[in-house]
């Protein structure tokens, strides 16, 4: 992790800034394309491992996430699947890793894209 | 002066680009798409994607620099509707961003996603490009 100084004007804030591992986008085809992001971030009460995870598909045509993994609390790795109607439901991915989380990830978008 | 930054559009597979992030998962390796490049996993695809009418629209946002996407859509004898749908899919696949101005965020002003005046294609056997300068 490295700081960053930030001049707002009158004064200099140092703060620990983010740091992309993972930052990846892929254009499956004309309709689609997945993003995936991990994130180095402070670690906190939302990121006890100081991880920041998001693999999404978007749907370019309508421009909203059709499917979406991320990692914070208090669910730990999750998956959206009744996306873009419904925001709240997801499915908790009980015991699985940042690589297990985007093997999950990766074959349901094989399925809906039909790869 | 024009300028001469150049966006790349690569072509890496399915298959080949879950090896790459899964092997930089495991390996806690960085992992991150070069600036200025767009990759589609197919040439095909990028083919059905970039339609002559979509060249046509980014090379008048490169030299016009339309105010809005009525106006676009104006100067491309266009149907409305139609070039708003082809300028969504060039933000969403980041050939281009669409700013939102006005009190109530009614006008979108399309812009390309930085200033580059080539695409360059690169394709796995050849290379060609598409260059956005008006002609004379």
């Amino acid at each position: 992790m490295f700081t960053k100084h930030i001049y707002s004007g009158r004064f200099v804030f140092r703060v620990k800034a983010t740091e992309y591992l993972i930052n990846e986008k892929f254009e499956i085809n004309a309709r689609y394309y997945v993003s995936l992001t991990a994130l180095r971030v402070a670690k906190s009460s939302k990121f006890p491992a100081g991880i920041k995870v998001k693999y999404v598909l978007i749907d370019a045509e309508g421009e909203f996430a059709r499917l979406l993994v991320d990692n914070h609390q208090p669910f730990g790795f999750h998956i959206h699947t009744q996306l873009p109607e419904d925001h709240s439901i997801r499915e908790v991915l009980h015991g699985v890793d940042y690589n297990e989380a985007l093997q999950i990830f990766l074959k349901e978008v094989e399925r809906i894209v039909g790869l | 002066m024009k300028k001469n930054k150049v966006l790349t559009v690569k072509f890496q597979s399915w298959e080949d680009f879950k090896g790459k992030v899964t092997k930089a998962f495991k390996e806690q390796k960085k992992s991150v798409t070069p600036s200025a490049t767009v990759v589609f996993s197919s040439v095909t695809e990028f083919q059905k994607f970039m339609t002559e009418q979509k060249l046509v629209i980014l090379i008048f946002i490169a030299n016009r620099k339309p105010p809005s996407i009525y106006q676009l859509a104006q100067w491309v004898d266009r149907d409305l509707a139609n070039v708003q749908r082809d300028c969504v899919a060039l933000a969403a696949h980041g050939f281009i961003k669409i700013t939102e101005t006005g009190n109530n965020k009614k006008s979108k002003i399309p812009r390309l996603a930085f200033d580059y005046m080539k695409i360059i294609v690169q394709m796995p056997s050849v290379i060609y490009s598409h260059d956005l300068h008006e002609a004379a």
